[in-house]
């Protein structure tokens, strides 16, 4: 169990645009706690010598920078929740 | 006619020599899933089903040669793109998204000939190991109510094993095919990382998802795996390995191969109740002239803890794009941006994908970042390389999918931790980008399939699809 101090709590919640009520934050707290109880297991490993891990799958070459059919504006838009003549719409960002 | 306990192979036999109808199918099919739905596998059936099948039918009357998938009906999880239909990824987030376009497998299928039914349950966002994560209800298991059909893919699992359609799609980040397909008794297959296009797919963590058949036989695994494989210029990540034919070398005996068992694993399954079943296996390998080698993966062990700093950190940036704006739900009590965003993930996102944003978001966090993260990805590439080493001696790895039967509905929904452990031997491969299947190859105390997982060396998959049919039609369980 990792200790987690309810700033580290608040903390998190901000970086992921999450509300959470204090019922909910102690639920998090302790779950947090015993997750990162476990993950904390890797600080055993030795690691030295060893490289960050850089995928050797071979990339595929670039496709040719060539202007081929995709989806209109209005298709991209078509899920958002509020649309103006193909655009999305949020509220005021600026007072 | 009667199509349920029919496999892949045998269906394409009946629709190619015209002894069956693609009507016929897909009536079936619906009826099928209609019986079943109590078990909550199918989430959707797609109502424009039936009228392709009566095309493909019409097709059919003026065409003496048809695609190898003609008229055969899938069911694809509800996080694979169909254009112009919903995918929700169980989520209450997307609960009316409509796909603007198709994965490139559903495309891939379609050309093939195939028509896609519907869509399957699943654990939100395909995180979690038993359905119930799911925004729609747990999806319970084919062989007994009580129990979770596993997860993520348990949907996709359950529709295989009941016959509610002839194959389904999953997709596994950490064990999301194999572990339903074990719980359920069906064949489920993790392809080489890149082998696979992800383009369509709802990214979790993109560096360990890939999309992969669910089907009752190895030799349907690999039918499906010809259509479905291949390089994809929409995946960056696909790979421009060459594919083989993946029936190949189905039919091959396994005498002179080399079956590696890691000392790491055989003690783990010395701690199960089931070692003995695992020795019944051994030794059959033995008599069929197979070689039996421990080799070993000295790091093994990190595995669960490097998955759970990975997948958490790559799923927070995922998920980033679920603001409130794109994707049809928002809060409509927001006044400003940042409400928007917080107001509508707080609303919309279930406790274990919240959980996870939280994790991944701590481990990517400045002053953690290097000692979890970087530390993460560090041992991932050491588990990459004692691999390597070990696939080196030997021609396959051979491994349990699951510590047992599947677990009962509720058992472990309130212990993330404990959840989390039942991913101890699948994430392995993820992690390691190799190619897994998992077939049933006994049953446990209750009478429920245990699952066995057969590892390749990356990109040979036609080496453990050919281990998996031949286990399959000939080792005899004794239940």
């Amino acid at each position: 169990m990792k200790n987690i101090s309810d700033r580290q709590i608040e903390h998190l919640a901000e970086l992921s645009a999450l509300k959470l009520s204090s019922d909910e934050k102690i639920k998090m707290k302790n779950d947090l706690g015993q997750i990162l109880g476990f993950v904390d297991e890797i600080n055993k490993c030795n690691t030295a010598g060893v490289n960050y891990d850089e995928t050797e799958i071979t990339f595929a070459e670039l496709r040719e920078d060539k202007v081929k059919p995709g989806l209109k504006q209005k298709e991209a838009t078509a899920n958002a929740p509020k649309t103006e003549d193909g655009f999305f719409v949020v509220t005021k960002v600026v007072d | 006619m009667e199509f349920a306990n029919l496999s892949l192979t045998e269906i394409i036999e009946l629709i190619q020599n015209r002894k069956v109808t693609a009507t016929e199918l897909v009536s079936y099919y619906i009826s099928r899933i209609q019986k079943f739905k109590a078990k909550n596998a199918v989430l959707e059936v797609f109502d424009d089903a039936l009228l392709i099948a009566k095309e493909k039918d019409d097709f059919a009357k003026s065409n003496s040669t048809l695609p190898l998938l003609h008229g055969i009906p899938v069911l694809i999880k509800d996080n694979i793109s169909y254009k112009g239909h919903r995918l929700t990824c169980a989520s209450k987030f997307l609960e009316n998204y409509v796909a603007p376009y198709n994965a490139t497998v559903i495309q891939k299928l379609i050309d093939a000939g195939a028509i896609i039914l519907g869509r399957t349950n699943m654990d939100e966002f395909a995180m979690g190991g038993s359905t119930e994560n799911s925004a729609f209800g747990v999806a319970k298991n084919a062989l007994d109510d009580s129990r979770v059909s596993g997860g993520s893919s348990g949907g996709s699992a359950c529709a295989t094993a009941l016959g509610l359609a002839c194959f389904t799609l999953g997709s596994d980040t950490g064990g999301s095919i194999r572990q339903p397909s074990s719980f359920n008794g069906v064949v489920g297959l993790k392809p080489t990382y890149g082998r696979v296009s992800r383009y369509g797919l709802v990214a979790f963590a993109s560096s360990l998802d890939q999309i992969g058949p669910i089907t009752k036989t190895a030799e349907d695994t690999a039918i499906v795996m010809n259509i479905i494989a291949g390089n994809d210029e929409k995946d960056l990540t696909s790979s421009q390995i060459n594919v083989p034919d993946f029936t190949h070398k189905l039919g091959n005996n396994i005498s002179g191969l080399v079956f590696g068992i890691p000392t790491e694993i055989l003690n783990l399954i010395k701690k199960t109740k089931y070692f003995d079943k695992y020795q019944k296996l051994f030794n059959y390998i033995n008599s069929q002239g197979g070689i039996l080698k421990e080799v070993n993966i000295p790091h093994y062990e990190m595995s669960l803890p490097v998955y759970y700093v990975l997948a958490p950190a790559e799923a927070a940036s995922n998920l980033g794009r679920f603001d409130g704006i794109k994707y049809t739900k928002r809060d409509e009590s927001a006044y400003s941006i940042d409400e928007i965003y917080s107001f509508s993930r707080t609303k919309y996102f279930g406790e274990e994908v919240k959980r996870r944003i939280m994790l991944g978001n701590f481990v990517l966090s400045s002053g953690y970042y290097d000692a979890y993260y970087m530390k993460a990805k560090t041992i991932k590439n050491l588990l990459k390389t004692e691999v390597t080493k070990a696939l080196d001696e030997c021609d396959v790895i051979l491994m349990p999918t699951t510590f047992g039967e599947a677990f009962k509905i509720g058992e472990k929904s309130t212990d993330p931790v404990s959840m989390y452990a039942e991913d101890m031997f699948t994430i392995f491969a993820n992690l390691t980008e190799l190619p897994s299947i998992s077939i049933p190859f006994d049953k446990g105390v209750s009478g429920l399939p245990l699952g066995l997982q057969i590892l390749g060396r990356h990109f040979d998959e036609e080496t453990i699809i050919s281990v998996a049919d031949y286990f399959q039609k000939n080792y005899k369980e004794k239940a």
